[in-house]
């Protein structure tokens, strides 16, 4: 469903990826770990089309996005780091206009489903989005690609700054939007939540994806040590030269 | 996809208390404006209802003198209340509202309402129009300087581009929504201020004040549409709404409250009027112009004679003292007119300053077609003096006439006439300017404002396009 081909983006002199070659298929969570810089939200720009490769494609069931922005983002959930709502509309309201965009029509009994499903109760729904916590207002993201019925996730940092309830939380829809088929692409700094919901942990750095590694064969711990070391490569090298 | 924008867009700023404040407070100012002006207008045509009785009183009981004199014992005439002048005073506050008819002299219009209102006077300028004009731009700034860069600020800019929406549909659904809030709120304000308005002038036909009022909804919708444009645009230039803010309320100072004024300034001292010394003595030099030219004067009674078909003096079947005045008057038409020309050649080369600040200033377009569109504008005080002046000429001619010709047999000015006479002059009567008639003359102000209203529309898309590629590359 999502696939990066020899995909580089390049800013000047600058190489924010440099070949990358991945592939999420429906069912999977594929978390790309790395550092600020090492090239996760570039990747996810490239998939939502918000840049044009440098060289490469990022294919979206097949389509390049740069080609098609619009036929490939139909079939994207996006979320952000920081789910952002308008504050005046409740959750309901938010959510039916986000479809809205989408080309989605729902009716508002779907729209209640879809944000149940995500976490969201029905009197918080009908809350103005102005109140919510930052957990809430990723559950209305969530929801947002629940109703909107994307078969592929982008998610950059949907974890970072939710307490631990809120994040096992989302934890859970991300798992139960896997086992409905979803292919799921996530950036994240999060070792640990990483190995907690991914089938597939990517390590990136400077723009390479240095590693891939099957998160059901490796504990928490051995995932992080790897991780560090990878990260300390470059370091090292710094300090042998 | 556009409509969902707008529609939440109107969802959205319903439910915004600043919103509320600001519309609350732009209605207020409005229908406080129109009750003050329809009261002022209103005491002006009662004060000019009495004007026009009392001259006309005191015009039947000058009692018994020569015609001439009493062509120079004189009426006034009095300017009828512009239909739409509670709307838009215009010039009128500026521009004399009388016009003393005097024998020899085509005197300036005089009584300026601005004159006599002393420290108060400020007062007078919250009209309907300028409230419009000046005021409401920065309630729409107020009100929108947050459309784009709030969307930035919060992400919904990212996330919005996420799901596919372009900066057409963006700035689409932007104005659209715009429109449709500040619509709701503004269409029925303005439209029941004009027809209040309207209620308050001098008659005029049915039919013209309808097209006067469809052409002042029109002007200022697509003022404010394009003034909406403008902040959405503004506000998808900026980074932030507070950057936004900043931007849209200097626009304002400058283009809405500076440059008019300073245009206006400029304009005054690049082609000054003459002052009011060297206009009085042109006028009476004008005046006197037939007395100044000897051999004018020396023609005159052969010229007589030859018009009545004698060959003597003493048998012209005509007073001659009667036919001389009324050939001194004559004679100085084209003097005045000149005189006058000069005058209107100055406010034309003023006009002109103002037409070329109008491309900085919308407000200055806006001006100039809602005056006229109110029928409050030069053109329409132009037309008050020109039919005042052919008014005085046929009152004067009328009196001359019965001078020379029922006073023939009396030596000089010894002829004198009574009220039968002064009761057979008419009163002065103007019907407005039909709005048809003039239109052409507000082309190039409406080109201006379409043309701010077309190139608002391209800005706020170009600005848009720019500020969604920022924030998705950023």
């Amino acid at each position: 469903m999502l696939e990066a081909k020899n995909l580089s983006k390049s800013f000047g002199p600058v190489n924010a990826l440099s070949d990358l070659n991945l592939s999420v298929q429906e069912g999977e969570i594929l978390c790309l770990l790395g550092a600020n810089g090492a090239g996760k939200t570039t990747t996810i720009n490239l998939f939502l089309g918000f840049l044009e490769p440098s060289s490469g494609e990022a294919l979206i069931d097949g389509v390049a996005a740069h080609r098609d922005p619009a036929g490939t983002k139909a079939k994207l959930g996006y979320i952000p780091e920081q789910v952002a709502l308008y504050p005046q509309l409740s959750g309901l309201e938010n959510l039916d206009y986000f479809l809205r965009l989408a080309g989605v029509k729902a009716k508002e009994t779907e729209l209640l489903e879809a944000l149940e499903a995500a976490g969201l109760e029905r009197a918080d729904a009908r809350r103005k989005a102005g109140t919510y916590s930052k957990g809430m207002r990723q559950k209305v993201g969530i929801g947002v690609a629940l109703a909107k019925k994307a078969p592929a996730l982008l998610l950059d940092e949907p974890l970072s700054g939710l307490d631990p309830s809120a994040a096992n939380g989302l934890c859970g829809s991300l798992r139960q939007l896997r086992d409905d088929g979803r292919a799921i692409l996530m950036a994240t700094h999060d070792v640990f939540r990483a190995k907690e919901v991914g089938t597939r942990i990517g390590i990136m750095k400077g723009g390479r994806l240095v590693d891939q590694l099957e998160a059901d064969k490796l504990d928490a711990r051995e995932i992080e040590q790897i991780y560090l070391s990878h990260m300390h490569d470059g370091a090292d090298a710094a300090n042998a030269a | 996809m556009i409509s969902a924008i707008a529609h939440k867009e109107l969802k959205t700023y319903l439910r915004s208390g600043v919103f509320l404040a600001v519309t609350a407070a732009l209605t207020g100012l409005i229908v406080m404006s129109v009750i003050l002006s329809v009261q002022r207008v209103a005491a002006f045509e009662r004060e000019r209802a009495s004007a026009v009785a009392a001259d006309r009183t005191i015009w039947d009981a000058q009692g018994v003198k020569n015609p001439h004199g009493a062509a120079h014992f004189a009426r006034y005439a009095f300017r009828p209340t512009p239909t739409l002048a509670a709307f838009d005073p215009g010039v009128s506050d500026y521009a004399g509202m009388a016009l003393w008819m005097e024998a020899h002299y085509q005197n300036p219009a005089v009584f300026r309402r601005a004159e006599e209102r002393g420290d108060t006077g400020w007062i007078a300028s919250l009209s309907p129009a300028w409230i419009l004009q000046t005021i409401t731009p920065l309630f729409i700034f107020l009100v929108l300087f947050g459309a784009i860069a709030g969307e930035r600020e919060s992400g919904t800019l990212r996330q919005n581009a996420a799901l596919g929406v372009g900066p057409r549909a963006l700035a689409g659904g932007k104005l659209g929504g715009a429109a449709l809030s500040l619509g709701i709120v503004i269409v029925p304000v303005l439209a029941g201020a004009l027809f209040v308005a309207a209620g308050a002038g001098g008659a005029v036909t049915l039919e013209d004040n309808a097209l006067r009022i469809a052409g002042l909804t029109l002007t200022y919708g697509v003022f404010l549409f394009a003034v909406g444009a403008i902040a959405i645009g503004v506000s998808a230039l900026c980074r932030d709404r507070r950057s936004a803010l900043i931007a849209l309320v200097s626009i304002w100072a400058v283009s809405f409250v500076f440059t008019p004024r300073l245009a206006g300034d400029i304009a005054a001292s690049a082609h000054p009027e003459p002052d009011a010394g060297a206009l009085t003595a042109a006028l009476q030099k004008a005046a006197r112009g037939l007395g100044a030219d000897a051999e004018a004067m020396a023609a005159l009674p052969s010229e007589a004679m030859a018009e009545y078909g004698v060959e003597r003096m003493e048998d012209l079947p005509i007073n001659f003292l009667g036919y001389r005045l009324q050939r001194a008057e004559e004679y100085a038409y084209d003097l005045f007119a000149e005189i006058y020309g000069q005058l209107g050649a100055v406010h034309d080369a003023q006009e002109r300053i103002l037409g070329t600040a109008s491309v900085i200033s919308p407000v200055i377009a806006v001006k100039r077609l809602s005056s006229g569109l109110a029928g409050v504008d030069r053109l329409h005080q132009q037309a008050f003096i020109d039919v005042a002046e052919d008014h005085r000429r046929e009152i004067v001619e009328q009196l001359n006439r019965d001078f020379m010709i029922n006073g023939a047999d009396a030596v000089g000015a010894a002829y004198t006439a009574d009220e039968n006479l002064w009761r057979q002059i008419e009163d002065f009567d103007h019907e407005a300017l039909s709005f048809r008639a003039v239109a052409g003359s507000y082309l190039s102000s409406a080109l201006v404002l379409l043309a701010y209203l077309l190139g608002s529309i391209v800005f706020v898309r170009w600005a848009v396009a720019r500020a969604q590629k920022r924030v998705i590359q950023s």
